[in-house]
């Protein structure tokens, strides 16, 4: 079902929903564009380039409490956090960041559902938005994703005159939502379809195509464990986790104790989930050994944990194409560069296909 | 459905000194709630997240076999922040538990067969659990000839000692201990472990080989067993990792495509020699 939205009817519609649901939308605070709970339409900021932080935390947490926990005369006493949530809609995510959220879907809701997550995932609308413009590292198109998909979210928006959207209902959520707030709708033009506004940048990038091909590289990580261009490339890495930290499919974390202890030796706390990095030292190290000793071996669990096991566990990769590790790593590791560079070794060892 | 990260209540019933230095400990844990303790269905090879409120959560491989009861048994190396908060326990004081997890020993597959147990020091606590399943009066018939070799750096070092020297005495069983140095008071055997397999020289015909121990004792005593006629997939390990979740949600565990809490932590040398040598 297709319809359309004026930009004065979105906003009274938001405007609207924010007296019943939690909106949650892009903002630029401090020049830094994140997704962000909003109390008023006018906080939201449309740019066209998605914002430096994916919405992934409002599903998986920095820091996510699995339980509290008390100590009282030698009985502890567990409280789980409360499942219960105000529904809330996520307004604006791209598709490569829904892309992003399947993978953790993936994860996350299959063979053993984590309750946190799904409970999340569950109580949230995602309206959608298409990419009019290419961000200046966006490489969405290598991996297999369309900057105006659709799939997966509830409804999505695509800008087709300054200040009118065609809206796809693309889901039953999304159906049901439409149906209860029809009113700020109006019909599409059948015959004379509508035309999405795209830049001239965005042209050209449809045009390009994909940087590299995402099988090529599989099969060269699957023969290419050991490779002189694992220390080569990593050499200049730091192991900050940036780029684990603002990608939006890494799900990797740690489980970790926060104490408060009172006087009469009683205590309190919190067991905690918390983002983790196999960028770090820590990630693997156990009292006497330490599996991933050093940076260049990190540095290609996380390209083979995205270009390779996650392909032979799932069947798909777990790279969405975002641009965000190659954007803020700050001694300019450029997954690209790195794709690439396999994409060209793939080409020499298997001669071109 | 339950938070899966929610561990359940345990008593420490019991604690037991395992070696002379004290660093290693038996700790046997009763369920306080029968539901919790029906729903921990385990076999050997499993392992199981103890949880201590405050410090943390170590994922520790079972000590016990369900044949023995509805007490669970782990023991524990002084190590950490978790496993030092659990060495200061007394009996009787309540901590958490989830689990088990891990694929475990393939039980079926091993009926009938001739089964070949090699445990080196502190690595033996999950091939105990099997030792004790495959020795229940009820199951003993379902195997062929039992072998343990096992051994410890020195004999206050061999955990399990007392057990141990009781099943050297059973007809059915071929056991034998060794330790790389031995003192004033001990009258058993003297080496390494794998020149001991070697000497003892078990047939690989239709048998299966379970060997645990330190990395240099694995490397050393497979070309010996693959000598013996073993072959890749009659050789099973079990391997550590740094383990979180315990269910393959925190991604801390994976060597290739595996994950060792859910793919393991029990894999075949076979499958061994086609993951990157990443543990």
């Amino acid at each position: 079902m297709t319809k359309l939205i004026s930009r004065d009817n979105l906003k009274k519609l938001i405007s609207k929903v924010l007296t019943s649901f939690q909106v949650i939308a892009p903002v630029n605070e401090n020049n830094v564009s994140f997704f962000k709970r909003i109390s008023v339409y006018e906080q939201i900021k449309w740019e066209d380039n998605n914002p430096t932080k994916s919405p992934k935390e409002f599903f998986f947490a920095p820091s996510d409490d699995l339980f509290r926990y008390q100590m009282k005369n030698k009985n502890i006493l567990l409280r789980e956090p409360s499942n219960h949530h105000d529904q809330r809609i996520i307004l604006g995510i791209r598709p490569c960041d829904m892309a992003a959220l399947n993978i953790l879907d993936r994860v996350f809701l299959e063979d053993g559902k984590d309750l946190l997550y799904s409970a999340l995932r569950d109580n949230t609308l995602l309206i959608g938005q298409s990419c009019r413009t290419p961000g200046k590292y966006c490489f969405c198109s290598s991996v297999g994703i369309n900057p105006d998909d659709s799939q997966n979210m509830d409804l999505m928006l695509t800008d087709i005159e300054k200040n009118l959207f065609l809206v796809k209902v693309v889901s039953e959520k999304g159906e049901k939502f439409f149906s209860h707030f029809s009113s700020f709708f109006q019909e599409a033009d059948a015959t004379n379809g509508h035309t999405p506004v795209q830049t001239k940048e965005m042209v050209d990038y449809l045009k390009r195509g994909a940087l590299f091909n995402v099988q090529n590289i599989n099969e060269w990580l699957n023969e290419n464990f050991e490779h002189p261009i694992w220390s080569e490339i990593a050499a200049k890495c730091i192991g900050c986790g940036v780029c684990t930290f603002f990608c939006p499919t890494c799900h990797c974390f740690d489980i970790s104790d926060e104490n408060v202890v009172y006087r009469d030796s009683s205590f309190q706390g919190v067991r905690r989930r918390i983002w983790d990095s196999c960028s770090f030292d820590h990630f693997t190290k156990m009292p006497m050994h330490q599996p991933r000793p050093t940076q260049d071996r990190r540095f290609r669990q996380r390209i083979m944990h995205k270009f390779k096991y996650f392909i032979d566990r799932f069947q798909q990769g777990a790279c969405v194409g975002c641009g965000r590790c190659r954007s803020l790593c700050p001694v300019g590791i450029d997954i690209i560069e790195v794709l690439e560079r396999i994409h060209c070794l793939s080409y020499q060892s298997h001669g071109v296909k | 459905m339950e938070n899966p990260y929610l561990p359940k209540n345990v008593k420490i019933e019991k604690i037991i000194d395992e070696t002379a230095g004290k660093d290693i400990k038996s700790f046997v844990l009763s369920f306080l709630n029968p539901q919790d303790c029906e729903a921990f269905s385990y076999h050997p090879g499993q392992f199981a997240e103890i949880s201590i409120a405050g410090a943390g959560e170590i994922p520790i491989g079972i000590a016990s076999s369900p044949s023995e009861g509805v007490e669970v048994k782990f023991t524990v190396k002084k190590m950490g922040v978790v496993t030092k908060d659990l060495h200061n326990s007394s009996a009787g004081r309540i901590i958490g538990l989830r689990g088990p997890y891990g694929n475990g020993f393939p039980m079926e597959e091993l009926k009938g067969k001739n089964i070949v147990i090699v445990g080196g020091g502190f690595a033996f606590t999950t091939l105990r659990s099997l030792a004790v399943y495959l020795m229940d009066d009820s199951r003993r018939k379902d195997y062929g000839d039992i072998t343990i070799i096992c051994g410890a750096r020195t004999p206050g070092d061999l955990i399990y000692r007392q057990e141990v020297e009781t099943w050297a005495s059973q007809p059915d069983l071929k056991v034998q201990v060794t330790v790389d140095k031995g003192n004033a008071d001990w009258s058993g055997r003297e080496g390494f472990i794998p020149p001991v397999v070697k000497e003892v020289a078990p047939s690989a015909d239709n048998a299966i080989a379970l060997v645990c121990g330190p990395p240099i004792m694995i490397k050393l005593t497979i070309p010996i067993l693959f000598d013996l006629g073993f072959a890749p997939n009659k050789i099973l390990n079990s391997l550590e990792m740094r383990m979180k979740c315990g269910f393959g949600k925190c991604g801390r565990c994976n060597i290739g495509n595996k994950y060792v809490c859910k793919d393991g932590p029990v894999f075949t040398f076979e499958e061994l020699q086609k993951l990157p040598q990443e543990y």
